[in-house]
């Protein structure tokens, strides 16, 4: 919006000093100093990173060390085979599980929301549930199930056939993990476009005479098209993201993608290559911008929020004996998306040794328990989680206010950057924050401490949290606070008394998702955190790696549990506060 | 003193327009109402004198205090400006129980507790809203919301009251029942009222004085019985329900009436007190044309008493200008031809095109000359209707008619065509031809 453009460069002339200037005044008119902090703010946390990982990729050093510019390591790394080979692979990877995983989630969607399938009941909750289970373990528990050749899926398959043929470490084992855990936050996003769609036009071309096939081809799938184009570039953004399918899953069985050579250009080699990792975050980067940048000429931002029409009361058909193919999908997608994982999981955290059905045993958990580094991560993880949580709401809640408060161009600037955080895969925002942090001499200290990594989750899920209170915000009207105003309250008292009260209940919510988001993320503190300050992800992934898939899981399941003592919890205090308001 | 005066008022947003220039006094304790459709700038108005907006040209006072003016910088927030308010979609803040939303402007005052409860009883009483303190605005039907909303914006008796379209969201028998209860609410306050509809029902049985605004400037302004029967331009003639706008050229102009000949018609038709009282012909036999209930209530009320001439003024009637003749559907009749030759400047010579029933009353489509087509609304009188395709006779109400500038805009006319399509009435001349 010109900051840097006209308004700033060049001589005033005489002739053109007063448009510029008037521009200026323009830009600045109404930016009070809150939304200029905002934007300084925005610029330190949101894009400081970024365009450190960009300059990056041209440093001779390590971050923090000095050196000079070169475009030494870009082209060496652009000239590497096998970061094409990644490329390539990520795109395979994620094109494969996208195709898949929306058709199966548009499949779900239509049977919930339209039809009368039994068990249709069930699939909403399970996606929330499979969408709040961390990928990483959810991927840890998928890596115990096909483990071969000892995991619960050969054991059951010999047990019936007299053989044990799969391996999860394969390329198939990967796609079909990613379409398992992809599908649920598809599903999630298609469910209410779908269910809103409007019933009379698909009865008047019912009534003109089409089947109900032709009538889902010719009607609604066109008139869904935008939509599920959106959700497929999401999904295809994810895709590309995925750090911890490939690296459990595919490495072992030597297939790279994008993230997990970033990875390996840090971790795996030494010394470690930065200006490598940066390239190839880069790429990747362009890649998902340019995707990121489609899906919103596409449909503006309302693939994150929930595309509605108006709310309408209508009758599901009964579709016959389809029904049963419906439910055998629903029963099936639960099982292996669901109950085979966690009881996996469970099992495998009482077995002495993983892959011994018999002589189950507390000892994993007392090892576990035992080990101080354990008991550290969960203490870290829970301060993590809440303050980078709560960081992370309130600046969302922040931004959104901004954005409909002030009428100056500058309010755009925070919720753009936040935008562009979509485009950023875990593990570039890690490498990112890396750099810039390091490259500073006040912030160098903060290397190595938990608090890079709580800035760091912090930053990353700003754009989750943004998602979540938007709407709701958007929601309040702002008659609500005029009418305040001209009822005697003056702009604080409104703010106070009117404002914040009503957004309080979605500021929790952000809190509270960005809070088990935020403990469960693997790709931002495996770069980030040392050895001293892991988080409960980077344990368990260390013991696995370690080859402790016991004790793995049983970390696993303590954070399970952690997590459903604080879900119960924050709905016991809602249902308290709820019953204070009736009472 | 006047309770409000906007001078000149400019806004805009980005290169719109909103309100280009607008100017107008509000009298203490009068009732007015801003009138238009949607875009015409009346919320924006409102908006402005509530302080909501910021105005970027000229001034508003409020009882004599300046609250804004672009020029001087001086701009009065909302809460120093003394109103109450009733929005659109009501506001009621929902984590506040009825209570809580009407008592909140007292307690920004910061009377004593005692007498914050007395007086939120009595207002909740004046709106029949006693004994709902304790529910959640939620839990309340849209009229009972609106009750609420209205006893929030006049506990705090401020100095004036503005609302913003109020009774839009509701059905259509709660809207008369609540629009009575907003005027008994502004005669027992005794306040200044500023209402803003797009309804022209609401405007004339609620409003002292009628604001119609079109395109962010005034069009007319005058007593509801004013814009209802003399509407002084085509679009107020249209935005209050004038069925026939049709184009005419003055003939004669007298003491008391103009005659005119419609566009592609040969006979002549009286507008005014006709001299030889012929339009009795019109009258005789016909019962008082169906007034709207709007206009009985305002008259009612005997606000309005004095008689309205149907003419412009005098300077602007000269021989042969063009003009367009406004009338009424009602206030047209059908009659026997048969009087075209008793009584032949009564009438216009016509054919019906087509008719539609309308419960109380027809409502024929009828074709007069070569160019006009007439819309006449008949009540049911128990003798057959007329079929298309039926010669009849037209006749106006001269004192019902009124006579107004032509303008370039395009008026509603039925399509012609396509009942030449279907042969009843042989095709127009076309222009090359005449």
């Amino acid at each position: 919006m010109g900051l840097s453009g006209p308004a700033l460069s060049g001589p005033p002339s005489g002739a053109t000093a007063l448009p510029r200037a008037r521009r200026l005044r323009d830009l600045l008119a109404g930016v009070g100093p809150g939304l200029l902090a905002l934007c300084g703010l925005s610029m330190v946390l949101f894009l400081w990173p970024v365009v450190m990982l960009v300059l990056g990729a041209f440093r001779t050093a390590p971050p923090g060390l000095g050196g000079r510019w070169t475009t030494a390591g870009f082209t060496a790394t652009l000239g590497d085979g096998s970061v094409w080979r990644a490329f390539a692979n990520s795109l395979l990877l994620s094109g494969a599980t996208v195709v898949v995983s929306t058709a199966l989630a548009l499949y779900l969607a239509w049977l919930t929301t339209r039809t009368r399938t039994p068990l249709r009941w069930l699939v909403t909750p399970m996606m929330v549930l499979i969408f709040a289970v961390p990928p990483l373990f959810f991927t840890l528990s998928w890596a115990m199930v096909g483990e071969y050749p000892v995991g619960l899926l050969d054991k059951a398959l010999e047990a019936l056939f007299g053989a044990a043929p799969v391996n999860v470490q394969s390329w198939p084992g990967m796609i079909g993990v990613s379409v398992l855990g992809a599908t649920a936050p598809e599903y999630l996003l298609l469910r209410g476009p779908v269910g809103a769609l409007d019933r009379s036009l698909h009865e008047a071309s019912l009534i003109c005479g089409a089947r109900r096939l032709r009538t889902f081809l010719r009607i609604e799938l066109p008139m869904l098209a935008p939509t599920v184009l959106g959700v497929v570039i999401l999904g295809f953004v994810l895709g590309l993201s995925l750090l911890t399918v490939p690296l459990l899953l595919g490495e072992p069985a030597g297939i790279f993608v994008l993230p997990t050579e970033i990875y390996r250009y840090i971790d795996g080699r030494t010394p470690a290559d930065y200006a490598g990792a940066s390239t190839i975050s880069l790429l990747l980067v362009t890649l998902t911008l340019i995707l990121v940048i489609a899906q919103w000429r596409l449909l503006g931002r309302r693939a994150f929020t929930s595309v509605g029409g108006r709310a309408y009361r209508h009758d599901p058909v009964d579709i016959g004996r389809w029904k049963w193919l419906g439910s055998t999908v629903i029963v099936l997608y639960g099982v292996f998306a669901l109950l085979l994982p966690l009881g996996q999981l469970v099992l495998g955290s009482l077995e002495p040794y993983f892959g011994v059905y018999s002589h189950l045993t507390l000892s994993n958990y007392a090892a576990v328990l035992r080990a101080p580094g354990v008991r550290s991560a969960f203490a870290t993880t829970l301060l993590v989680g809440v303050i980078a949580g709560f960081a992370a709401s309130a600046l969302a809640v922040w931004i959104t206010l901004a954005a409909r408060r002030s009428h100056s161009p500058l309010r755009r600037l925070p919720d753009l950057s936040v935008w562009l955080l979509w485009a950023l895969p875990g593990v570039t925002l890690g490498l990112g924050m890396i750099w810039a942090y390091l490259s500073v001499p006040g912030f160098r200290k903060l290397y190595a401490t938990e608090w890079i990594v709580l800035i760091a989750l912090t930053v990353g899920t700003t754009p989750i949290a943004a998602r979540a209170v938007s709407g709701p915000i958007a929601q309040i009207s702002t008659e609500l606070e005029e009418a305040a105003r001209t009822a005697g309250a003056s702009a604080r008292r409104a703010i106070l008394g009117i404002l914040l009260p009503l957004i309080l209940p979605s500021f929790l919510a952000g809190w509270f998702l960005c809070a088990i988001v935020s403990a469960g993320n693997l790709d931002i503190p495996i770069l980030l955190a040392s050895a001293s300050n892991q988080t409960v992800p980077l344990v368990a992934y260390n013991l696995y790696d370690n080859g402790e898939l016991a004790q793995a899981a049983a970390v696993f399941c303590l954070f399970i549990a952690a997590v459903a003592v604080l879900i119960g919890a924050g709905a016991a205090a809602r249902a308290a506060a709820v019953a204070h308001r009736r009472g | 003193m006047e309770a409000l005066r906007l001078s000149s008022l400019v806004k805009r947003y980005g290169r719109v327009s909103a309100l280009r220039g607008l100017s107008l006094t509000v009298a203490e304790g009068e009732f007015v109402t801003l009138l238009g459709p949607s875009g015409c700038g009346k919320t924006t108005t409102l908006r402005c004198v509530a302080g909501l907006e910021r105005p970027d040209g000229g001034e508003i006072e409020i009882a004599g205090r300046l609250v804004a003016s672009a020029a001087r910088g001086v701009f009065v927030p909302p809460n120093r400006r003394d109103l109450g308010m009733v929005f659109q979609s009501y506001a009621l803040w929902p984590h506040m129980t009825v209570f809580g939303n009407v008592a909140y402007p007292l307690r920004i005052r910061r009377l004593p507790r005692r007498e914050i409860g007395a007086r939120v009883a009595e207002a909740l009483a004046s709106v029949g809203m006693a004994g709902y303190e304790r529910r959640a605005v939620g839990e309340l039907s849209g009229g009972q919301q609106q009750r609420v909303a209205l006893a929030r914006a006049l506990i705090g008796q401020p100095r004036m009251l503005l609302l913003d379209e109020p009774l839009s969201n509701l059905d259509a028998k709660l809207r008369i029942a609540l629009r009575k209860e907003i005027r008994a609410a502004h005669d027992r306050a005794a306040t200044t009222t500023i209402y803003v509809t797009h309804d022209q029902a609401e405007a004339i049985a609620l409003s002292d004085r009628v604001v119609v605004l079109h395109d962010g400037a005034i069009e007319q302004v005058g007593t509801p019985r004013e814009i209802y029967r003399r509407p002084a331009t085509p679009f107020v003639a249209e935005f209050v329900g004038f069925d026939n706008l049709l184009r005419a050229r003055i003939e004669d102009v007298t003491d008391e009436a103009v005659a005119v000949t419609l566009c592609g018609s040969r006979g002549r038709l009286w507008v005014g007190n006709r001299p030889g009282g012929e339009d009795r012909l019109c009258r005789r036999g016909a019962p008082e044309p169906q007034r709207k209930s709007a206009s009985r209530l305002a008259a009612d009320r005997g606000a309005i008493s004095e008689a309205i001439s149907p003419l412009p003024p005098r300077g602007r009637l000269t021989r042969s200008a063009r003009v367009l003749l406004a009338v009424r559907a009602e206030d047209i009749r059908l009659v026997d031809p048969a009087v075209l030759t008793s009584h032949p400047a009564g009438a216009l010579a016509g054919r019906v095109l087509a008719r539609a029933y309308a419960g109380e009353s027809w409502e024929y489509t009828v074709a007069v000359g070569d160019e006009a087509v007439v819309l006449a609304r008949e009540e049911q009188e128990g003798s057959p209707p007329r079929a298309p395709g039926d010669p009849v006779a037209v006749c106006f109400r001269a004192d019902r008619a009124v006579l107004l500038d032509a303008d370039s805009a395009d008026r509603r006319q039925p399509d012609r065509a396509q009942y030449e399509r279907r042969g009843l009435i042989s095709p127009a001349p076309s222009p090359g031809r005449r």
